[in-house]
């Protein structure tokens, strides 16, 4: 009978004996490494809930006229980017869903994350559905794209949708393993034919991530 | 030949008697049987259980509790060995041990209350006590107490900075209560051992 001591509640990758980092995001996306630590895929214990991160990185790119210097014929733009996240529980599978839009460019990563300790392997299937639109008239830019990639390292991507499920089996481990599963959906649009005028038309990206315990 | 045998059979009945009454001594503080007792004891020792070496429930006076019994029943032994000599000195030993009257021996009731064995029946028959019962009628209560254990022991043994508290250089073993992974499920546990510095956050 293999027993293993339970670390957390939090930990990273340096360390498996952390509180809970308060606020959860400090600085940029990258910036989450901290992650609760679960009892392998058991949602249902009130002594050691089951808790995950739930991210949203929001990037939101916004056309407002053209220079006004003299001279200028360029369009300008300003951009803001808002990170969000905080640790949920869990009691059975578990999901996120995320929307935005501009009138110029929207990018949405929605990120579900957790460490765990286990004595046997168990596995998860990830379902990930994400959608780029523009409005009527526009035209949509080519660096716009749908990448859904996760722990494993593959990366799936497509557009202007993106749907589809992945199985992964989680070794047993009795050191916190961290599992990270991502899906971001970017759309640009480009400019009117009047740059001068803020664009009245939008780019719009949703994404959904959900995570099944098999 | 057939007194020897006859002689063999009476020695025989009275270390079966014998045994019996050792089985069946009865503390007289706690008026239970004091085999069980030791037992409880010694099982409440080994379980991991007691978070102290001081105090009524720690080790200290849970071993001098057992040394007590032991005593008491080292004490009734060493009167019932007395009083199986004499009896055999008085060559009345080959009649039924539970009765005694015919040749004028004292009965086994009497012989118990002599040795200070009294209700030597009491309990048979009965259910099984608790084990609450039990720790209950060894004098030991609040004994699930003080498992889960605190971050700063120092409020528990009241010493000043600097100083050791007096059973850390004793027996500075005791038990907290864990959380483990067995077949992907959580576990209460407890461990027994040394509760070591507390560590600070990195």
């Amino acid at each position: 009978m293999a027993a293993i001591l339970r670390a957390g509640p939090f930990a990273s990758s340096s360390y498996s004996f952390l509180n809970e980092q308060d606020p959860l995001i400090v600085g940029n996306f990258a910036d989450v490494s901290v992650y609760p630590v679960n009892c392998a895929n058991y949602t249902s214990s009130s002594a050691w809930p089951w808790r995950y991160n739930d991210v949203l990185n929001k990037t939101l790119t916004t056309h407002t006229g053209c220079e006004s210097t003299p001279g200028g014929d360029s369009p300008t733009e300003s951009s803001a980017t808002s990170n969000s996240g905080s640790v949920k529980t869990a009691t059975g599978n578990f999901s996120a869903s995320n929307s935005a839009s501009s009138n110029r460019g929207t990018t949405i990563v929605t990120g579900l994350s957790f460490a765990y300790q286990a004595t046997q392997s168990f596995k998860i299937k990830i379902t990930y559905n994400g959608l780029a639109s523009a409005s009527a008239g526009q035209t949509i830019d080519s660096s716009s794209n749908i990448l859904f990639f996760d722990s494993s390292g593959s990366t799936i991507d497509g557009f202007p949708s993106l749907s589809g499920s992945v199985t992964r089996t989680l070794p047993a481990s009795t050191v916190p393993v961290f599992f990270n599963a991502s899906l971001s959906v970017g759309i640009v649009i480009e400019f009117p034919d009047d740059i001068c005028i803020p664009n009245t038309g939008s780019a719009s990206a949703s994404s959904s991530l959900s995570v099944e315990f098999l | 030949m057939e007194r020897s045998n006859e002689a063999s059979l009476n020695r025989q009945r009275q270390r079966r008697q014998r045994n019996e009454n050792l089985e069946n001594l009865v503390d007289p503080v706690t008026r239970q049987n004091i085999d069980d007792a030791i037992q409880n004891l010694k099982d409440y020792q080994s379980s991991g259980r007691m978070d102290s070496t001081s105090g009524k429930f720690g080790s200290r006076a849970v071993k001098a509790e057992i040394d007590r019994l032991e005593g008491e029943k080292q004490k009734a032994e060493d009167r019932l060995d007395r009083d199986s000599k004499e009896d055999r000195q008085r060559g009345g030993a080959g009649q039924d041990a539970s009765t005694g009257s015919r040749s004028g021996m004292p009965s086994i009731d009497q012989r118990e209350a002599a040795a200070g064995l009294n209700d030597t029946m009491s309990g048979r028959g009965q259910d099984d006590p608790t084990m609450d019962e039990r720790e209950a009628a060894a004098g030991l209560r609040g004994t699930t107490t003080g498992r889960d254990f605190p971050d700063d022991t120092k409020d528990q043994t009241g010493a000043e900075d600097g100083e050791l508290p007096e059973e850390q250089t004793d027996d500075p073993l005791g038990t907290f209560g864990v959380i483990v992974i067995i077949n992907n499920r959580p576990h209460s546990a407890s461990v027994y051992g040394q509760l070591g510095p507390k560590l600070e956050d990195p």
